[in-house]
């Protein structure tokens, strides 16, 4: 949806801020991840009253690697631990951001694996429709590495007919298409 | 008396240190409180602004509970660093 | 169709195995001690760490080479083998999952380049670490890994229960591990979250947590109801999200309680014997936990926090602590909360102040906390 080839990552997230018209002060706060992962949401989600009945489910392959390299810098000669960015350093902390400003109390899981077109984070989602009362849920690849961000987000909802159907091979099919 | 230089300093510090976007000095009043309903700073903040009190002015606070009363506003936390700083 | 227990370990500071770890849990001995200037931080934090002697006896028994496994990796496999109790055909089958539980993995790697030389760049990506630990049992999966902040642990319990629930797998090997690092204990420190002394759970002094290194394995197996009395069963799980900030717990206890509901649903309180509480002796956490209890209704529940036998072990911690749970249940005690004195808790949880004994029967309920608002609650039963 959104594509840049010559800008930094925080250029091009602050970009795609602007360009969606966004009023969050506390987006500047946040490390490369969960500026790419909220804007995702901002896209796909509506801001609720409160909503236990949607679920967050990421995946990617860096984990928080970017930021741990950032921390890294402020515990090393010159040793001053930054709070701010050691939040950051869990690859979990985008799904809290998604939740905080969403209102979802529900379930939120983060699993790293080697690529995107993995099958486990779809299986783990069609199993958590199926054994929970789970009627929607925010479904993605979000990665980040210095100068490389990548996104692929799926809003999933409940139906009993019509749209695409959430398996692996249509997942996959998206990916590719996308490329 | 304090030079309006440092308080420009120190605002230029904390908007950098807080990623306090597009916000300039003059966007600070100097008692508007900083926390709460002032710039909404919240309990990470607070804890850079101590990092913040000892990387730039070896002002090392060991209590985080202090902070509630040093950081109520620019011109209280302007005067405890006055007083306590190291460089 | 239940979920069951039908191996474990735990490698702490008190020992690696889950037998030296109940033995010193029931005799009221920490593992935590005080540390001036170690591991690069020169600020005094308490801390339980586990022996490098006994690792490395155990890695050379088992041939886990310190020349292709670093240190974490090391902790965790032999975890995993002590656990299946060497039986290696159901680590390597194909209806047998790994699932891993970390927070920083190989974080040590990151600013030692002779380290990053010796095991390769690829180290610090947290899914190859497992895709080694895996393959080394032979494991043709690929292994599942969950990176939740401190509820990976439990949440890891619940991803292999969801996937247990499919027709792929019949059993889960879920692994939980993290090492002591300058990185996490730095960090913590600048959240001026961490004591100099052994922590105290739920206690009026209480100021602060203790950072630990473990390794936790659960094996779970798919067994036919009626043919799983003598084991313990995961009954039921749930992760949920405070909405509220990304590092200080919710002052309204919202996801712990929502968590604590959905698993009570189909079960009454009065089944369950006690709760292994997350407990990290910081001001806000304990807080919030009492009053996600108390919210729940469990006001009445014996309470016990660990975190003072064996420090808070991050990844590990969900994994080690159910497996104490489990062994409480069918050993039939309730592990006493050390630390802890007087209620410094603005509501009156019902605190184990000395190790008590109970009919090795019943249900109880694991919780954990973690940074960016998430919570997980367990129900096991027996």
């Amino acid at each position: 949806m959104f594509q840049h080839q010559d800008a930094t990552v925080k250029q091009f997230l602050s970009g795609v801020y602007h360009t969606l018209n966004l009023d969050y002060m506390k987006f500047f706060k946040m490390d490369a991840l969960s500026k790419l992962g909220f804007l995702a949401s901002e896209v796909l989600l509506d801001v609720t009253n409160g909503n236990t009945e949607t679920g967050l489910f990421f995946a990617n392959s860096y984990s928080s690697l970017d930021t741990d390299a950032h921390y890294q810098q402020t515990i090393g000669e010159n040793y001053f631990p930054s709070p701010a960015v050691f939040v950051y350093t869990l690859p979990n902390i985008v799904l809290g951001e998604i939740c905080i400003r969403h209102r979802i109390y529900g379930e939120n899981v983060f699993l790293v694996g080697c690529d995107c077109q993995s099958s486990h984070l779809i299986q783990y989602v069609e199993q958590a429709f199926d054994d929970s009362g789970l009627k929607n849920a925010l479904v993605g690849w979000l990665d980040c590495y210095e100068e490389y961000c990548n996104a692929f987000v799926m809003l999933v909802s409940r139906k009993d007919k019509g749209s695409l159907e959430l398996n692996e091979s249509n997942v996959n099919q998206l990916i590719i298409k996308k490329e | 008396m304090m030079s309006n230089d440092f308080i420009v300093k120190l605002k230029e510090q904390i908007i950098e240190v807080l990623n306090l976007e597009g916000m300039t000095p003059d966007d600070i009043a100097i008692d508007a409180p900083l926390f709460g309903d002032g710039l909404g700073l919240d309990s990470i903040d607070a804890l850079e602004l101590i990092v913040l009190m000892e990387k730039n002015y070896g002002i090392k606070l060991q209590d985080p509970a202090q902070g509630k009363e040093i950081f109520k506003s620019i011109q209280t936390m302007a005067d405890y660093i006055e007083k306590n700083r190291k460089f | 169709m239940n979920i069951c227990i039908v191996g474990d370990n735990i490698i702490s500071s008190l020992g690696m195995t889950t037998e030296e770890n109940i033995c010193a849990i029931r005799q009221g001995i920490s593992g935590v001690r005080q540390y001036n200037d170690y591991l690069g931080v020169t600020e005094p934090y308490a801390a339980s760490v586990v022996n490098d002697l006994l690792l490395a006896s155990y890695c050379n028994t088992l041939h886990i080479s310190s020349e292709k496994f670093t240190r974490f990796e090391r902790m965790l496999m032999v975890s995993i083998a002590l656990a299946s109790e060497g039986n290696r055909s159901l680590l390597a089958s194909k209806r047998t999952l790994f699932v891993f539980s970390t927070t920083k993995g190989n974080v040590e790697l990151l600013d030692n380049e002779p380290l990053q030389e010796k095991f390769g760049r690829e180290a610090l990506f947290l899914w190859h670490s497992a895709k080694k630990m895996a393959a080394f049992y032979g494991n043709p999966n690929e292994p599942v890994v969950v990176s939740n902040a401190c509820i990976s642990g439990v949440a890891a319990q619940i991803v292999a229960k969801r996937f247990l629930t499919t027709d792929l797998y019949d059993t889960a090997v879920v692994v939980g591990g993290d090492v002591l690092s300058k990185f996490v204990v730095s960090g913590f420190q600048s959240f001026k979250a961490i004591s100099t002394s052994r922590c105290k759970p739920f206690d009026a002094e209480r100021c602060g947590l203790n950072i630990g290194e473990g390794a936790g394995t659960i094996i779970y197996k798919k067994i036919e109801a009626g043919d799983d009395k003598q084991y313990v069963k995961l009954e039921a799980g749930a992760i949920t999200n405070d909405a509220n900030h990304i590092s200080g717990p919710s002052r309204t206890g919202e996801g712990l309680y929502l968590a604590l509901n959905q698993i009570l649903q189909n079960g009454s309180h009065k089944a369950i014997r006690f709760i292994n509480a997350h407990g990290t002796a910081t001001l806000y956490n304990d807080e919030m936990e009492a009053l996600a209890i108390s919210r729940a209704g469990c006001l009445s529940i014996p309470v016990f926090s660990l975190k003072a036998y064996i420090g808070h072990t991050l990844g590990a911690s969900g994994v080690i602590e159910t497996v104490v749970s489990a062994h409480a249940l069918q050993e039939g005690f309730i592990p006493h909360s050390l630390g802890y004195e007087q209620l410094g808790v603005s509501l009156k949880v019902n605190i184990v102040t000395q190790q008590e004994t109970i009919i090795p029967r019943g249900e109880c309920i694991k919780t954990v906390s973690g940074f960016g608002g998430c919570n997980a609650a367990i129900r096991l039963k027996l």
